[in-house]
């Protein structure tokens, strides 16, 4: 194989396209190489499969997008707090960070803050697990609430002028049948069914209805149709024939190779 | 207490109950109805009746430079040269998409006044050396210009001459055609600059990638034959034309009007810039079809419309796909032709442009469930009850 001022030529006489698949597929072969790769095609269904996987890959590998950050990465690292012990922004590449988010856009504020900021990417913690100060990060206190909040009361409600309701999920009143239940649980078990009812007799009237509906929109009257896709061909190759691109032998060519 | 009130209470409760199944059915009932009223008017999805189509703008015809018209010249000759030359030789077809690809071998000849004959010789996808009809017979000079299709080409396409080749032994002119958004050609036209006939052309698509390339491998030209040396414009003669279109079920525009008023789909162009430039009335099969044509000068799309439930049974070859958000029967050939319903028509397109310009053009139509389905029944049945109580229908 040579190639010449971008294109390329076949010299050799081998049976298959080998390599020149990929080749045809850039369209950097010469127009007699090509036309005996398309000759060759016709013939061999191995290589056929070939230059089809070559150009499936190459449509692929065009469509390929950079790597997608997680949702809101990009907020949580500016929600980060002024003080941590880590490493600074500024002692990092610009391309590994903030650059990223916003290509060609200055950073705001907090964006500017984050610059010289601490690297704490809890926001972060995807990337690398960093330790936090306890009590310096907002994190930090999300976890001690979260280790306390079992032997903590919940507050169901509060509000001004509004006594506090406490409840302990895990402590049982005697007389509850079972855990939650509460007085007026036979009114709720009431209400459950008359819920049930309402829904299965709701939907029972909505069936009807639908059938209702459904039958005075009456029967099909529409004919079964199979298009006679060969004709159509041909017919359009027909008529498009008058226009450059088009060429109406390509109809004939096509209808008869596939369709009967 | 009063006992009168304590025995009605029981029947309260089932009064209060009745009215709240009522009132739950009458609920979903009305979310369901809204539901199927709103499908039937957005997308075209339940009667093409129901709904006018827009037309996308055409752009108006550009005036060409002195080597633009050229160019259209030549190809313009090319046709004339197609249809009055009597020529044999090998020919070449490959076209890919991103379903696929085909290339077929053929031996065409072409004989002024009788037809072209096209015979397929080997034939890739599977129907390698038997081709279910090998030989086909084409109707007579069909390469004849079209001046409507080259007008179309010139106003959405750049056109130029570009530099002579050698090709297939012969020398060359080549014709590059250019769109303003594209960065590469969208087609290329070899032109034998001794006989005028087109040689070889290959068509892009957007991202330049080819898609199409159509041509001789080797050529005879009969000597005997006259050489077109100026252009054959069928254009020249217009009533001579107007004659054989009818002939050949072409539609007149009062007729493409009543159609529309009718309910069927008559697009006046598609995105891409194709536009309506043929509708016919074909017969095939017993069955008579709309066929509505349509061309940017490079590329082109015929629609076939008829009436009736899609028998999907019926269709060998064909798989479903989605394209453009609808669901469709696709084959990939030479042309790519799909198939779908649409209310109570059962739509068929053949074109050769490219994938994206396939999934822009099948959305603009009708597609949806067919008077089949329980969901166009229901659509019926509303639109039949809503007409017992309207006062004014």
């Amino acid at each position: 194989m040579s190639e010449r001022s971008g294109r390329i030529s076949a010299s050799r006489r081998d049976p298959h396209l080998g390599e020149l698949a990929a080749a045809l597929v850039d369209g950097v072969l010469d127009h007699s190489s090509r036309d005996r790769a398309l000759t060759h095609l016709t013939r061999c269904d191995g290589c056929r499969a070939e230059v089809e996987a070559q150009r499936r890959i190459k449509s692929q590998l065009a469509g390929l997008a950079g790597p997608a950050l997680s949702p809101g990465f990009a907020d949580r690292l500016r929600m980060l707090p002024d003080r941590s012990p880590a490493v600074s922004a500024a002692e990092l590449p610009a391309e590994r960070f903030g650059a990223r988010f916003r290509p060609g856009a200055r950073p705001r504020a907090r964006g500017r803050a984050l610059e010289s900021r601490p690297l704490t990417i809890a926001g972060a913690a995807e990337l690398s697990p960093i330790p936090l100060a306890p009590g310096h990060s907002a994190y930090a206190e999300v976890a001690v609430a979260a280790r306390v909040a079992p032997s903590r009361p919940v507050v169901a409600a509060s509000g001004p002028g509004r006594r506090s309701q406490v409840q302990r999920p895990d402590v049982q009143r005697p007389d509850s049948p079972r855990p939650g239940a509460q007085r007026g649980g036979g009114r709720r078990r009431l209400s459950r069914r008359a819920i049930a009812a309402t829904a299965a007799g709701g939907l029972a009237a909505f069936a009807l209805g639908l059938a209702t509906v459904a039958a005075a929109g009456g029967a099909d009257d529409l004919q079964p149709v199979s298009p006679p896709v060969g004709t159509f061909t041909v017919e359009h190759s027909r008529v498009t024939g008058g226009a450059p691109g088009p060429n109406p032998e390509v109809g004939a060519a096509d209808a008869a190779v596939t369709h009967r | 207490v009063n006992p009168p009130l304590l025995g009605q209470q029981p029947l309260l409760q089932a009064c209060q109950r009745f009215v709240l199944v009522l009132g739950a059915g009458a609920l979903g009932a009305a979310i369901c109805a809204t539901a199927v009223l709103v499908a039937g008017t957005d997308g075209q999805r339940i009667s093409p009746r129901t709904v006018g189509f827009g037309t996308v703008p055409v752009p108006p015809p550009r005036p060409l430079t002195g080597s633009e018209g050229a160019a259209v010249s030549l190809l313009r000759n090319a046709g004339a040269a197609a249809a009055a030359l009597h020529y044999r030789g090998k020919k070449l077809f490959a076209s890919w998409s991103e379903a696929g690809g085909q290339s077929v071998l053929a031996d065409v000849e072409h004989v002024p006044g009788r037809g072209t004959w096209v015979r397929v010789t080997s034939a890739g996808a599977g129907a390698e050396h038997q081709p279910s009809q090998p030989e086909r017979e084409l109707a007579a000079d069909l390469g004849a210009p079209d001046p409507a299709a080259l007008a179309v080409l010139a106003s959405e396409y750049t056109v130029a001459t570009a530099a002579s080749e050698s090709y297939a032994g012969r020398e060359a002119t080549v014709v590059e055609v250019g769109h303003a958004g594209w960065p590469g050609p969208a087609g290329r036209f070899w032109i034998d600059s001794g006989t005028g006939i087109l040689l070889r052309h290959e068509l892009y698509d957007r991202a330049g990638r080819q898609v199409r390339v159509v041509a001789f491998l080797d050529l005879d030209v009969d000597p005997a034959s006259a050489v077109p040396d100026t252009p054959m414009v069928t254009a020249s003669l217009p009533g001579a034309r107007r004659a054989s279109e009818q002939a050949d079920g072409q539609i007149s525009p009062a007729r493409l009007a009543s159609l529309r008023t009718a309910g069927w789909a008559v697009p006046g162009a598609l995105p891409g810039g194709l536009v309506l430039y043929r509708a016919r009335e074909v017969t095939a099969d017993g069955s008579t079809a709309l066929q509505l044509t349509y061309s940017d000068g490079l590329f082109t799309a015929s629609v076939f419309a008829q009436r009736g439930r899609l028998d999907t049974g019926h269709l060998p070859g064909f798989s479903p796909e989605t394209v453009g958000g609808v669901r469709v029967y696709a084959h990939e050939g030479l042309y790519r032709q799909l198939v779908w319903p649409g209310g109570d028509t059962v739509y068929t397109l053949v074109t050769d442009s490219p994938d994206e310009a396939v999934a822009r053009i099948v959305p603009v139509w009708p597609h949806g469930p067919q008077q089949g389905g329980l969901l166009s029944r229901v659509g019926r049945g509303i639109d039949r009850m809503g007409s017992w109580i309207n006062p004014f229908e």
